[in-house]
């Protein structure tokens, strides 16, 4: 149980030791801001219009797709962790599930949503 | 060097005679480069590769089988011990906490010798039966 | 209590420094054995065999003015980086070193190690987002989506790895593999997860997100000294993690290769060491000799290659030790 308590301090630890390597720059280093330094990169050229603009919708596709394959990793734990204990039942239950994502991830595949990116 | 002017070459009668002297190829030109790929098909057979491999993991898999089993009867070892202990442990609990209720009661008498209607053995709870409260901690805490 | 606290602080820096020490050696490392890979030498000005060349790069990192860009949303970007870094060093908390050498022997350390990985697209995220400028949003969108869709074959592969050994506890996966390593019935789950592990920290030939060339450092375009110093921080510790986890995971972390007892004079945490060095080395090599994928191949590699692998080799290794009675 105190094992997590040793993840806390690590979490604050490391929290501190970033902030502090952030930090060393700002008390260090001088600072002159200028209206060229400090305008976001666009090579060169004047930024255009503003980057919060659209995005592609392949990026929230992937997105999603994540989320379904990463449930189905979830629920895989603990059917392995487990499965000396439910058997040829538990598989083929696990089976089932997996069949029916896998009829899905066809479906997205024929579909094209896989394709760039 | 690509080319250079000779300059004094005999028979010359002006600048315009100058022999050029050129970099060339050798006469008879350069011998033929070797520019095709040649990947030597030697080595073992896909199929072979791939029997060695399955056979390799087979083994690999039943070594896995035989340490699953090794580990699932120790595991099954060390639970049965701490099983068969519990009675044990139980045992020296209940002689630590007898003599530290008997502590407690003896402090407890001593405090409140003036109040006689006082009784420290009875339990507080008339209506129903509660678990006796560990009073005296395990580090002898209060 | 507090002389446990006190005791996880001393175990916390006996952990962080020599962390940031082999993170610090392992920039020069790779510069130096990719140089060697070119034929030519790497750093060797600074120091005897270019030794303090990353103490070099840690001053000019620091020295140099932190510029915060105008139209950038100043908490959020300066929060990315520190998640990063601070992510990467957590991971290290259930990596066990010897038979419980290990900060903290949780039971879901499989788990845990996952979610701190999957935790890692936010640092990206966040920074692109952060810096309002379209080449550093395009390119943290990019590799967000590598990263995520590397995570699903990294998943898959844990899965297959925990049926066999039976436990999410890490230092119960490498105990599991005193009969024999992982990497002997699972080799091609180790070459899978290993290709993984390089798409997950954008390494190459993963790396078009933040290929020098086209879209100019990706994601941390806007960074300078110490977002950019804590972001190359984060991700060399990311690397270092991910060779762990291989080592953890496939090659028997801190057990010698034969049960002899001749082999066990040499300390557990050598074998580790070992074993890791040479998945760092793996990782360098490759970044030296392939050529860099175009991103839709790497999706395409992600999702349609070595997605339904992993499954595949989900549901065989469930099968197979299902069938025999094998399962722990």
């Amino acid at each position: 149980m105190y094992e997590y308590l040793g993840i806390l301090i690590y979490f604050f630890i490391a929290l501190a030791l970033s902030l502090l390597l952030l930090g060393l720059p700002f008390v260090v280093s001088t600072r002159k801001a200028d209206p060229e330094k400090i305008s976001a990169y666009e090579c060169g050229f004047d930024p255009f219009d503003d980057a919060r603009g659209r995005f592609d919708i392949q990026f929230y596709l992937v997105a999603i797709l994540f989320i379904i394959f990463d449930l189905e990793v979830a629920f895989l734990f603990p059917w392995a962790l487990t499965l000396n204990k439910i058997g040829f039942f538990g598989f083929w239950s696990m089976m089932l599930f997996l069949l029916i994502l896998t009829i899905g991830f066809v479906y997205e595949w024929r579909k094209g949503a896989l394709d760039w990116s | 060097m690509t080319e250079f002017l000779r300059r004094g070459a005999p028979g010359m009668k002006s600048v315009k005679d100058m022999p050029i002297v050129q970099d060339g190829p050798p006469p008879g030109g350069f011998p033929a480069v070797r520019y095709a790929r040649r990947l030597p098909n030697s080595g073992p057979a896909g199929f072979t590769l791939f029997g060695v491999g399955a056979a390799v993991m087979a083994y690999g898999f039943y070594q896995v089988g035989q340490g699953n089993i090794k580990r699932r009867d120790e595991k099954r070892e060390k639970l049965d011990s701490r099983r068969a202990l519990v009675p044990f442990l139980q045992a020296e609990e209940d002689r630590r906490w007898v003599a530290a209720n008997e502590e407690f009661q003896k402090k407890q008498k001593e405090i409140m010798k003036n109040h006689p209607e006082y009784k420290a053995e009875e339990s507080v709870y008339k209506t129903r039966w509660v678990a006796p409260a560990q009073k005296v901690g395990f580090w002898g805490e209060a | 209590m507090n002389i446990l606290i006190f005791s996880i602080v001393l175990k916390i820096l006996a952990l962080t420094v020599p962390l940031i020490l082999s993170i610090a050696f392992l920039v020069l490392a790779e510069r130096k054995v990719l140089a060697s890979m070119q034929r030519r030498k790497g750093p060797n000005v600074v120091g005897i065999y270019g030794i303090f060349q990353p103490i070099a790069d840690g001053l000019k990192l620091i020295v140099k003015e932190p510029v915060l860009p105008s139209s950038a949303n100043l908490v959020i970007f300066l929060f990315a980086p520190v998640l990063t870094f601070l992510l990467s060093q957590v991971a290290w908390a259930s990596i066990p070193f010897g038979e419980g050498i290990v900060l903290a022997d949780i039971h879901v350390g499989l788990l845990y190690v996952f979610a701190i990985s999957s935790l890692g697209v936010y640092g990206i995220i966040t920074a692109g987002w952060s810096s309002n400028s379209k080449y550093a949003f395009l390119g943290s969108c990019r590799s967000a989506a590598q990263m995520v869709s590397y995570e699903v074959s990294i998943g898959l592969i844990l899965i297959t790895v925990c049926i066999c050994a039976g436990s999410l506890n890490l230092t119960e996966v490498v105990l599991a593999q005193t009969q024999i390593w992982y990497c002997i019935p699972l080799f091609p789950l180790l070459v899978m997860f290993f290709i993984s592990c390089l798409a997950e920290t954008n390494r190459a030939p993963f790396d078009l997100p933040e290929a020098e060339a086209e879209l100019v450092a990706g994601y941390n375009v806007e960074y300078s000294a110490m977002g950019f110093a804590l972001f190359f921080l984060g991700e060399y510790a990311n690397m270092i993690v991910m060779s762990s986890l291989c080592c953890i995971f496939f090659l028997g972390g801190w057990l010698p290769p034969f049960d002899f007892a001749i082999f066990y004079w040499i300390p557990g945490i050598f074998w580790f060491s070992l074993k890791v060095v040479f998945f760092l080395f793996a990782f360098i090599w490759v970044r030296a000799a392939f050529p860099r994928y175009r991103y839709d191949q790497l999706m395409r590699l992600g999702w349609k290659v070595l997605l339904p692998l992993s499954l595949a080799w989900v549901i065989y290794v469930a099968g197979v030790l299902l069938c025999f009675d094998w399962l722990a």
